[in-house]
């Protein structure tokens, strides 16, 4: 949009001028339709377009600005399935082809242009449209009153979002899309019939947008880990949107302990000893928001080495049922995590096929306080069992659904987060803050197959 | 009251020319253009013979692209003559990408105009006053969706001249 104010003059003989042209056109039967408006060749092909807006420029306050933008954003609602809903407060500063459409003010100017729309567009429709507002040479309002020498936002904002809809400058004097305008005018943020006219050749079919959430998934590291604090964990994972596409770039991570740690879709980083739920989010362009939670435990460098839990230490077993004495209970606290022997003493197993829950019960010297249970189950290759790491997974033989207890001096509880449910890993760690028991047990209510087998409980 | 009447009825011969020609986007005053020719820093006639579109970044760290008009000149009515010039219009088509610029037009190979033009600190010529500074001509020498000839901008240029 341009204004030259010495051709004020001018204009007006020019506006009677093309009120003529139309009368004329109508009269002499060449039809009412005959506008002047002119399209750009391109149009939205979803509604409502969302707009966002950085608001910062000397002449009003924030607030201010996005109300008189609104303002030119509902002039166009209403005549068509067609609008614009605004999205909010961003940051930038250029106009770059990403998606999402940002009105915003530049200190600089260009010759006499009050704003500039940059539209893009591909497949026969638009696809992105930022507005640039010049700052530098012009001075602007909001509002009603209070204009000298200057430009109202509400209505430069109502041209420009014409040209984001798809009209390009019409040829008729009181037209919002006329291609200049005087200083301070308020008629632009009235559409005239030749505005209405454009913007009805150009959506008078245009499908509602439904927006949908983003999906999340987060391929790494795997929900339960457990590493060792201080050590490199790699995180890995996508975001994809129905309406934007690939969003894997604007995730951000986050651990409940300790805040933002990451973005994107890959990083590395450390985390502080404890139980991180560490959740990904990303806001897509029309304002939702879809996350994923995965848990992971960090091991302090500075806990206890004691297993309390260990006959070696003094502690004994038990079990609601015992296959045999090959399985008896003390396999599951000998110190091997791996259950070598199996059968002949290296892990427990119960005596009631596919009956559950079973229970395997570790009774300490004494009370002990505790803050960390680890489970080891028996591993498919049960026959040359190796070390296990934090990502061996089973398919034949592990627990799938359990709990670890802790007995509280009257009854059995759940120690914080210890009930696992859809459990796939040959080792579970559960880490929670320090408490002080007796006794801990192993409640298995479901199972690979139809048995209950616990390679090894360690207790720290 | 008599001037606006008068006026009417020069307008409703105006309308015949205005219709028939189908010319719909009005870009050029007469009142202006003594002043827009003033501080060009060239003017001249010239067809285009074809045009180039490329991605582009520019000073504000805008992603655009650029349409690189390579223009004949028939006539230099001010400003250095020579044979040929390269003209930088913001917009154009790469590929499926295609991207308009609310004050620029868009410029096609054959499309005849009088080109206002400003250098750039880069060596590249742009329109002068963005896109007020392309007006396309019609086979009668008429700029397109105004009242002003070629002969007008001609006499503009010679008055800024003396």
């Amino acid at each position: 949009m341009n204004r030259n104010l010495s051709s004020l003059k001018k204009e007006v003989r020019v506006s009677v001028r093309y009120s003529a042209i139309v009368a004329i056109v109508i009269a002499t039967g060449l039809g009412v339709g005959t506008y002047a408006y002119t399209l750009t060749g391109y149009k939205w092909n979803v509604t409502p377009v969302l707009m966002f807006a950085n608001p910062n420029t000397p002449d009003a306050s924030a607030s201010a600005v996005e109300a008189a933008l609104n303002v030119g954003m509902n002039t166009w609602k209403g005549y068509t399935t067609f609008q614009f809903s605004y999205g909010g407060r961003v940051t930038d500063t250029s106009a770059v082809v990403d998606g999402r459409n940002v009105i915003f003010f530049r200190n600089a100017s260009k010759d006499t242009a009050l704003a500039t729309t940059y539209n893009w567009s591909s497949g026969g429709y638009r696809i992105d449209s930022d507005i640039v507002f010049w700052d530098a040479t012009y001075r602007f309002f909001t509002g009603t009153s209070g204009c000298s020498n200057g430009a109202y936002i509400e209505d430069v904002a109502t041209h420009e979002l014409g040209h984001t809809a798809g009209l390009s400058h019409s040829s008729v004097t009181d037209a919002t899309m006329y291609y200049k305008s005087t200083y301070c005018t308020q008629t632009l943020r009235t559409l005239s019939s030749d505005d209405i006219s454009g913007l009805k050749a150009l959506y008078s079919t245009l499908k509602t947008l439904t927006n949908t959430a983003p999906t999340i998934s987060i391929s790494a590291p795997l929900s339960g880990s457990s590493f060792v604090q201080g050590s490199s964990i790699a995180f890995a994972g996508s975001a994809t949107d129905s309406q934007d596409g690939t969003l894997t770039s604007q995730l951000v991570w986050r651990s409940s302990l300790d805040g933002q740690i990451g973005t994107g879709g890959s990083f590395s980083r450390s985390l502080s000893a404890g139980s991180h739920t560490i959740t990904a989010t990303v806001t897509d362009g029309g304002g939702l928001t879809g996350s994923r939670q995965i848990s992971v435990v960090i091991t302090s460098t500075s806990a206890s080495a004691v297993n309390v839990a260990a006959s070696a230490n003094g502690a004994t077993a038990a079990a609601s049922s015992t296959s045999n004495t090959g399985y008896a209970p003390a396999g599951a606290i000998n110190g091997d995590r791996r259950g070598l022997n199996w059968g002949n003493g290296g892990g427990w197993k119960d005596a009631t096929a596919a009956g559950f829950p079973d229970w395997l019960q570790i009774t300490f010297t004494g009370s002990k306080t505790i803050s960390k249970i680890d489970v080891f189950g028996v591993q498919d290759n049960y026959l040359s069992p190796v070390a296990p790491t934090s990502t061996m997974t089973f398919s034949k033989y592990g627990l799938v659904d359990f709990t670890v207890q802790y007995w509280t001096g009257s009854v059995w509880q759940a120690v914080p987060g210890g009930i696992i449910r859809g459990n796939n890993l040959v080792w579970r760690r559960v880490q929670f803050s320090p408490l002080t028991t007796s006794r801990i047990r192993i409640l298995v209510e479901r199972a690979a197959d139809s048995a209950s087998r616990i390679v090894e409980v360690e207790a720290y | 009251m008599r001037a606006v009447s008068l006026c009417i009825i020069a307008c409703i011969a105006a309308v015949v020319v205005n219709v028939s020609g189908g010319e719909q986007i009005v870009t050029v005053n007469r009142d202006d253009l003594a002043e827009r020719v003033r501080k060009a820093e060239r003017v001249v006639v010239a067809t285009v013979d074809r045009v180039e579109a490329i991605f582009d970044i520019n000073e504000f760290g805008d992603q655009l692209i650029v349409s690189i008009a390579s223009v004949r000149l028939a006539e230099t009515l001010k400003g250095q003559s020579e044979r040929t010039l390269a003209v930088w219009v913001e917009g154009g088509t790469v590929g499926d990408l295609t991207l308009d610029v609310s004050d620029m037009p868009t410029i096609e190979a054959g499309e005849r105009a009088v080109f206002l033009l400003d250098s750039t600190p880069a060596g590249t010529y742009v329109p002068h006053d963005r896109g007020r500074g392309i007006m396309k001509l019609d086979p009668g020498g008429r700029v397109q969706g105004a009242d002003i000839t070629l002969e007008d901008v001609r006499a503009a240029v010679r008055a800024v001249a003396q």
